[in-house]
């Protein structure tokens, strides 16, 4: 699971470099993640605007990553396309994240 | 005037073109294993891309397979190597049907789960992890049913074509 990151002066943002969050890699993005955030700012931005796909494994490990987040940080999630925007909709789940469309605007807001 | 009577047949032959084909069938055969799951997935996917069947139809068939072959694996098969997982995919009339076959331990109570989605609280630390799949499935697909014979767990949907 291929993820990249880099801190900006008040974020650290996360890019998913891959187009599946799924089942077969769940586990794997969960341990990536808790070592690109073990440290850094409050505010972590996970850019999902790479990723087509993500099943309820996949959702899963992206909410057990923002329950790992000790207080007061908070992860944010920017770029959701077409199916996974639906999967979060479909679950309730675009209520529990702050959702920005995209990463330019994370950043601007 | 001249540019609709000329653009009419045109349309229609284009829609005609786009419509998918009524011979859509497809068979595959897996290991009860996730990354199995997904390379199931992608030569369906590849091959309903093929016969031109509508991207809002593929995604969600994507979404619904997922849920219930990662479900196959997971729970009627426990992530074992040996389990296979029988899939096939045919056109019937207005939609695309789905069955799928598995060798693994029957579905508890005999039935498909109800797909009540979990809750959502406040307290981020209480948020589910998981425990969705049969609620996207339900949302998604049209008349899953789900029995047991000869020995094999056999579930079965539709997805709707546009018309």
């Amino acid at each position: 699971m291929n993820l990249s990151s880099r801190t900006g002066h008040d974020a650290l943002v996360v890019t998913v470099n891959a187009p599946r969050i799924d089942a077969a890699v769940a586990i794997q993005f969960k341990d990536r993640m808790r070592a690109e955030t073990e440290q850094g700012p409050p505010r972590v931005i996970l850019d999902l605007s790479q990723v087509e796909f993500v099943d309820s494994s996949g959702l899963g490990a992206i909410v057990a990553v923002m329950k790992q987040l000790a207080a007061p940080r908070r992860m944010e999630l920017s770029g959701l396309r077409g199916n996974v925007d639906r999967v979060f909709r479909l679950t309730r789940m675009d209520s529990v994240f702050n959702i920005h469309a995209s990463l330019d605007d994370a950043l601007a807001s | 005037m001249i540019a609709r009577q000329r653009g009419a047949p045109d349309v229609r032959q284009a829609r005609q073109a786009m419509r998918p084909p009524p011979q859509i069938r497809f068979h595959i055969t897996m290991a009860g294993q996730a990354h199995h799951v997904r390379g199931a997935l992608s030569a369906l996917t590849c091959h309903l891309r093929g016969q031109n069947v509508p991207e809002p139809v593929i995604a969600t068939t994507e979404i619904v397979l997922a849920e219930v072959l990662n479900n196959v694996v997971e729970h009627a098969l426990s992530g074992g190597a040996d389990g296979q997982i029988d899939l096939r995919c045919r056109r019937a009339g207005s939609g695309l049907c789905f069955e799928i076959r598995d060798d693994g331990r029957a579905m508890p109570g005999g039935t498909l789960p109800e797909g009540h989605l979990p809750p959502v609280g406040d307290r981020v630390a209480d948020l589910p992890e998981g425990g969705w799949g049969w609620g996207l499935v339900r949302r998604l697909a049209q008349d899953p049913s789900y029995h047991r014979a000869d020995g094999r767990n056999h579930m079965r949907f539709r997805i709707a074509l546009p018309e």
